[in-house]
């Protein structure tokens, strides 16, 4: 079956891509990030005294030659990750401007689908969630290459449509959330007042590791409308006629600005900021976004 | 303010054209759905005020410059529509000149400048309210007659006006700027005053204004022209003058004529016809082109077909300035003089006869052919029958004797104004010569004949003087006297003394007369005291034959003292001489169109003096002098007034010097806006100023 938001290519070209998280992560099935369990993996952790019930295969039996006391040996255990993407949904990502191949919550769908990839790919589970307010979907994290496809199902035939509700889904999504994870925003932030702001940094308090992708189209950056024009907002009912090259140095001041704010706001709260410009191929963003990260 | 395109100021309708285009690029508007709206809204509501200012202000430039564009193109044009009334209002006392040179007859749109020069003081008399004393001038002649020379109200201004009619001459600028500062200088004292000349500033007659020439010149008095021309020379093409080849012309002898015509105009003129007329009667006509500036003289063949003084003119084809196309002048043609010759010694052979020398002389054309003179020889016997009347003058030629009838006939036809020539030969008796036409009844011949004289072996007798005074033999003043001194008499009659005055005109050597001219009665004797033929002299082999009797014949009929056929330039002064008998008598000069004029005949010592100075239309004047005789004078314009290129202003303003003097260009069909139209032409500021305002609409525009 062949999925809108998912191009093999591309999903190739990541493949080889991990996305290590940057805390200790509270998990069960082994995988790529560091637990706060010991274990039984690889890397060595220290020596406790044998109790019954240890596995015979444990024993540090060079220890006991040294000692004549039965040690077992203790390791550091990686373990899986619970990964959400929070999607929005509102109207406002269905903007596509004239340099975009894909409007922005179709290229916030290829994020969504690419991250997916790659954190199931080293063994994450990973859970959806679209916040609008007329159009609320979610799926429960989970691991397996099959998680891909039912992620890449959901967004199936999507539109976006109605209010911006990231924020309350934010809020909702931080309520719910038992251990540690990393929740993926995807997002154009275009909501009013701070409620994102004070999500997002609820989720900080709660130590989950957050990424925000500000998806964003380059005419929404630069207004670079020629002539008088009529704009029509998209979630709300406001309009207005102006003249783009009258007002466009005033606007993108504004729209930094605004960039400016989530970004600050991200990096003080520990959170990792990539602002995604839609008319920008999707694999430099990403790959960019990798090396950036380390 | 005016403008000379007003239907462009249609286009000021333009002006609407950026609102329009707002309005329908309002609705057409392009529409974006866009999400961050509150930004654009922030964005757009910080700037709106600004912007909004700057919206009408490029609207205001935009209309303003489609309006100064319309207002270009319109040429607008600031008309100080009452200069001149200002200035007549400020003055108290006026003189007004109207130039009424002949150029200004130059139509342009239908109407000559001088009527065009008449509207505008009409309307301007009208227009000016009471209290103005007012003098009205005109220009040539800058002193009419019957001009009353004061200063009147505005009714008689507008009187005087219509009085004034065109004419035919120069402008006498000077002349009439002196009547205007002498009018002006009597009413000094009741003041302010101006002089306002309605002109074709024609360069010939503006030339000659010379303000040191002037007296009683009063600096402080405003001068201003209103300027009738278009400021470049007017095409104008006239016939200058006319030089007849021979005068007086011969009827029926082929005659030739030059006509000078000159083109005063920078482009060439084709095909234009060249006619001459003789009375009513077109006798020749040529189509000519003539170059840019160019003067040719054009030649006349013709055939006289009639006799007398004639109203003869050189005429081209029409143009706007009629008067110089047509240029007269009177010709005078005789009909052939018939002259008797009496052979008093016939021959067989025609070249030995003694009239064949003459007769070929008199008649050089050939037998058949018309000439000045028609000779007719007969015998002595026969002028009994002849009626001498009809013969300007009889020639006897070695006549031996006549019969007492033809001796009274001959006698009587002297008598009464005919002319005689007496040739003398070997037939020739001094005794019966004496007895018949010397002493007798009939005394034909002023002097007696004494013996005939023979030159001894090869020395002949030659011509030692020549009275070039005498009409006849006034042709031999120059280097032709050498010929006739060089021909060779070998015998020749002396003569006794004469009782009546004799005057000789020709002298042998040793003093005996050759010719000898008498008056008898009204009539006139010339005697030769040699033969006709070779037979006692080779003066009829020589070059001056021909010429000495054909002046006789012509001296004997009257035709040497005919006056000549004159021309005289319009409005210029002659003074003709008239017998002494005439003094204190009238001569009459009568005009083209009837009206005559008397002139009295002054005294100037031994003679008579008339004055004439025609200045009615052109055409033939004649002059009836006292005793009957007529003479007829073309009179026809100055030839320098053609030229119609007008006086630079600039130059006249610096001969003009501290005189305060001002030009009001006054072109054709503009005479109703006239009384204001000193135009200034504001359209370069127009266009400096559209530059400035799109310069400025660039700046606001591409300003963020």
């Amino acid at each position: 079956m062949a999925w809108s938001y998912v191009d093999p290519q591309l999903l190739g070209k990541l493949s080889t891509l991990t996305l290590k998280s940057r805390h200790s992560v509270e998990g069960f099935l082994s995988g790529v990030h560091k637990s706060t369990f010991k274990g039984f993996n690889v890397e060595f952790a220290e020596h406790r005294e044998y109790s019954p019930g240890d596995e015979i295969r444990h024993v540090d039996w060079k220890a006991y030659g040294k000692s004549d006391r039965y040690y077992i040996k203790e390791y550091e255990e990686e373990t899986s990750r619970r990964c959400f993407l929070v999607l929005d949904g509102s109207a406002s990502m269905s903007y596509r401007g004239e340099n975009a191949v894909w409007s922005k919550f179709a290229y916030a769908c290829f994020v969504a689908t690419s991250m997916s990839h790659i954190l199931l790919h080293q063994g994450d589970s990973v859970g959806f969630t679209l916040c609008a307010k007329t159009l609320k979907h979610s799926l429960p994290a989970r691991a397996g290459r099959n998680q891909l496809g039912t992620i890449a199902s959901a967004l199936e035939g999507l539109v976006p449509s109605g209010e911006t509700t990231v924020g309350e889904a934010l809020s909702e999504l931080a309520g719910s959330l038992k251990s540690r994870s990393l929740v993926i925003v995807l997002s154009d932030l275009l909501e009013e007042g701070d409620g994102i702001i004070r999500s997002l940094k609820r989720f900080e308090f709660l130590n989950h590791e957050v990424m925000v992708f500000h998806v964003l189209d380059r005419d929404e950056l630069t207004l670079p409308f020629r002539d008088t024009v009529r704009f029509e907002g998209l979630e709300e009912d406001l309009r207005v006629v102006t003249d783009p090259a009258v007002i466009r140095r005033e606007y993108m001041e504004i729209i930094n600005e605004f960039c400016e704010r989530y970004r600050r706001a991200c990096v003080q709260a520990g959170m990792d900021y990539t602002l995604l410009d839609t008319s920008v191929p999707l694999d430099q963003s990403l790959i960019r976004f990798f090396s950036e990260r380390g | 303010m005016g403008f000379t395109n007003p239907w462009m100021l249609s286009a000021l309708g333009a002006v609407a054209l950026p609102v329009l285009i707002h309005l329908i690029s309002k609705r057409r508007l392009y529409r974006v759905p866009f999400a961050p709206m509150r930004y654009l809204l922030l964005a757009h509501n910080r700037l709106v005020r600004r912007n909004r200012l700057r919206q009408w202000l490029l609207l205001a430039l935009r209309m303003a410059a489609l309006a100064l564009l319309a207002l270009f193109i319109a040429h607008p044009v600031l008309s100080r529509t009452r200069d001149i009334l200002e200035i007549a209002r400020q003055s108290e006392t006026l003189v007004l000149i109207l130039d009424n040179s002949l150029s200004m007859g130059y139509v342009e749109g239908n109407t000559t400048r001088l009527d065009r020069g008449r509207k505008i003081l009409e309307i301007f008399l009208q227009d000016l309210g009471g209290g103005h004393r007012i003098a009205l001038l005109s220009t040539s002649p800058a002193t009419p007659a019957d001009w009353p020379l004061t200063l009147g109200d505005r009714a008689q201004a507008l009187a005087a006006l219509k009085g004034i009619s065109l004419s035919n001459g120069t402008a006498d600028i000077p002349g009439v700027f002196q009547q205007a500062y002498h009018l002006l200088s009597k009413e000094k004292a009741k003041g302010k005053s101006a002089i306002v000349v309605v002109t074709g500033l024609g360069r010939n007659g503006w030339d000659q204004f010379n303000p040191a020439s002037l007296r009683g010149i009063n600096l402080d008095i405003p001068v201003t022209l209103v300027d009738l021309s278009t400021g470049m020379p007017s095409p104008n093409r006239a016939v200058q003058s006319v030089e007849v080849a021979r005068d007086p012309m011969q009827q029926g002898a082929p005659s030739q004529l030059k006509a000078i015509v000159a083109n005063f105009s920078i482009q060439e003129q084709k095909a234009v016809p060249v006619s001459l007329w003789l009375g009513s009667t077109k006798v020749a006509e040529q189509l000519i082109d003539l170059a840019p500036s160019e003067h040719r003289a054009i030649n006349f063949s013709f055939l006289p077909p009639a006799t007398g003084l004639q109203e003869a003119r050189v005429e081209l084809g029409p143009d706007n300035l009629s008067t110089d196309d047509r240029f007269f002048f009177p010709l005078n043609v005789n009909a052939e003089i018939r002259v008797l010759v009496v052979d008093g010694n016939p021959r067989p052979s025609l070249s030995a006869s003694a009239t064949y020398y003459l007769t070929t002389a008199l008649h050089p054309e050939g037998v058949g052919e018309r000439g000045l003179i028609a000779p007719r020889v007969v015998a002595p016997k026969e002028i009994e029958g002849i009626s001498l009347k009809e013969y300007g003058a009889v020639i006897l030629t070695n006549v031996e004797s006549l019969s007492s009838e033809a001796r009274r006939s001959l006698f009587r036809y002297l008598w009464d104004g005919g002319g005689l020539i007496v040739f003398l030969g070997d037939k020739v008796e001094a005794e019966r010569y004496n007895r018949d036409l010397f002493e007798g009844a009939t005394p034909l011949l002023p002097v007696s004949l004494l013996e005939m004289k023979t030159a001894a072996g090869k020395n002949p007798f030659r011509i030692s003087r020549i009275d070039v005074e005498s009409p006849i033999v006034k042709i031999f003043a120059g280097p032709e006297q050498e010929a006739l001194r060089n021909a060779r008499f070998s015998r020749y009659f002396k003569v006794g003394s004469g009782r009546i005055p004799v005057r000789s005109l020709l002298q042998l050597e040793g003093g005996d007369p050759l010719l000898l001219n008498a008056t008898v009665g009204r009539g006139k004797v010339l005697l030769f005291t040699s033969s006709a033929d070779l037979d006692w002299n080779n003066l009829p082999a020589t070059s001056v034959y021909l010429p000495l009797w054909q002046q006789a014949v012509l001296s004997l009929t009257g035709r040497l003292e005919d006056q000549k056929a004159q021309t005289i330039p319009w409005g210029a002064k002659q003074e003709v001489v008239i017998p002494v008998s005439g003094i204190g008598k009238e001569a009459h000069l009568r005009e083209p169109g009837g009206r005559s004029v008397s002139l009295p005949v002054e005294n100037r010592g031994e003679k008579g003096i008339a004055v004439i100075r025609p200045q009615g239309r052109t055409g033939i004047y004649r002059l009836e002098i006292p005793g009957g005789q007529e003479t007829w004078y073309g009179v026809n314009p100055p030839a320098a007034e053609s030229d119609l290129t007008p006086m630079d202003f600039a130059q006249l303003k610096r001969k003009a010097g501290v005189i305060p003097m001002e030009r009001i260009a006054a072109p054709a069909g503009k005479e109703e806006g006239l009384l204001g139209t000193k135009e200034t032409d504001f359209s370069p500021w127009f266009l400096l100023v559209l530059g400035g305002v799109l310069a400025a609409e660039a700046f606001v525009a591409h300003r963020n």
